[in-house]
């Protein structure tokens, strides 16, 4: 586990966006704002891999939500269907970027009402117990603006 | 396009064979396209990739949906204008956004480039979840879009009657992978996996074509401009 102070500075380090910590990178990432109607938002990012192993995202978290989960949107014969993933891959030397249509991470059950300009403090763990929480900010689709 | 008789006379047999073999070569590209790609796609030359023809066009089935004002809705509300048409649910996290999104931006993108067929189509969204969408929840669903897309729901019976023959079609999903201590029971958590495509309705209130995935505005705007105006000219 991650000391609270080792916490604190990365949150800290979060304020200056992109994160880096054992490895990983993470890069652009947003969460998009919803109709007033959503129950669920959407979080996405690249995440990059510097290392020499898979590294592996097993966990999100944020505070204001039911409960947050890594998902992937696929479509199959023309059908669209999302899916809960145990696990995001994010390969050696290489990234993986969560986009809309794709993987996410999803914030589920909305406890208060988000709109462009606010932040969300995400909190990803990796497979090896790293844990990093960075601020996401909230905003609109590209076809909103 | 290339005809023995649009060539330059400076060469002589040589010349005209190779113009021969060239014509027959394109007469034969022609005719297997014609094979590949069948009459409608040929005829319209729009890229089936963004907008795919039916193979025959389908009448609406005259079923009594209703809108998110509570008005009846029927095949009879998409004669006589052009409908792109979506289904879909507003609790969908991550896809209905992204299509609603591109439905707003064709809408933007037809009023700027082609304001008189602008004027004469319309864009509805109807809700496959009745249980959970309400009225208010559909408009303001479609309203934070763009207020001018039509929502619209029905009965369970009465969707699956004017959607199956559309080739539309959806299920539920119980999100049975929720974590069991926090699992309330309320039956309402459920995902629909749902068809992606947006379906282009003729003002004769008849199926003629869908958008596949991906939705890009623009080559939509293009290829319904193209398509309107081919069928218009020579209506089928």
């Amino acid at each position: 586990m991650i000391s609270p102070r080792r916490l604190l500075f990365a949150t800290a380090l979060g304020l200056f966006a992109p994160v880096a910590l054992a490895e990983v990178t993470v890069n652009d990432a947003w969460v998009a704002e919803a109709p007033p109607t959503a129950m669920a938002l959407a979080a996405f990012m690249t995440l990059e891999n510097d290392a020499d192993v898979e590294r592996k995202l097993v966990r999100a978290e944020a505070p204001g939500f039911d409960r947050v989960e890594l998902h992937r949107s696929i479509e199959v014969n023309g059908m669209h269907r999302m899916e809960r993933q145990d696990a995001i891959a994010i390969p050696a030397n290489g990234s993986t970027r969560l986009a809309p249509g794709g993987y996410h991470v999803m914030l589920i059950g909305v406890q208060t009402p988000r709109r462009a300009g606010d932040e969300i403090p995400v909190t990803l763990t990796f497979a090896d117990g790293e844990t990093m929480t960075l601020p996401v900010p909230v905003k609109r689709r590209d076809f909103m603006k | 396009m290339t005809h023995p008789h649009s060539r330059p006379r400076r060469r002589q047999h040589g010349g005209i064979a190779l113009a021969a073999a060239i014509v027959v070569a394109l007469l034969a590209l022609g005719a297997s396209s014609w094979w590949l790609f069948g009459p409608d796609s040929r005829a319209t030359a729009v890229d089936p990739a963004v907008l795919k023809p039916m193979p025959a066009p389908i009448e609406l089935p005259d079923t009594a949906l209703v809108t998110d004002e509570g008005e009846p809705f029927g095949a009879g509300d998409f004669e006589g204008q052009w409908t792109l048409l979506y289904f879909g649910y507003t609790l969908c996290p991550d896809v209905c956004p992204v299509e609603l999104g591109a439905l707003r931006q064709v809408g933007k993108l037809l009023e700027e480039q082609h304001p008189a067929l602008a004027a004469r189509t319309q864009r509805v969204f109807i809700s496959v979840d009745p249980e959970r969408d309400t009225h208010k929840r559909i408009r303001d669903f479609t309203a934070y879009f763009d207020p001018a897309i039509i929502g619209a729901t029905g009965t369970p019976a009465a969707l699956e009657a004017f959607a199956s023959p559309l080739g539309v079609g959806w299920s539920k999903r119980s999100n049975h992978y929720r974590d069991p201590s926090d699992r309330e029971e309320t039956g309402k958590d459920y995902l629909v996996d749902h068809t992606t495509a947006i379906l282009l309705v003729d003002p004769s209130a008849r199926l003629r074509a869908v958008f596949p995935t991906p939705h890009g505005p623009q080559p939509m705007v293009d290829a319904f401009h193209r398509y309107q105006q081919e069928q218009e000219d020579h209506p089928s």
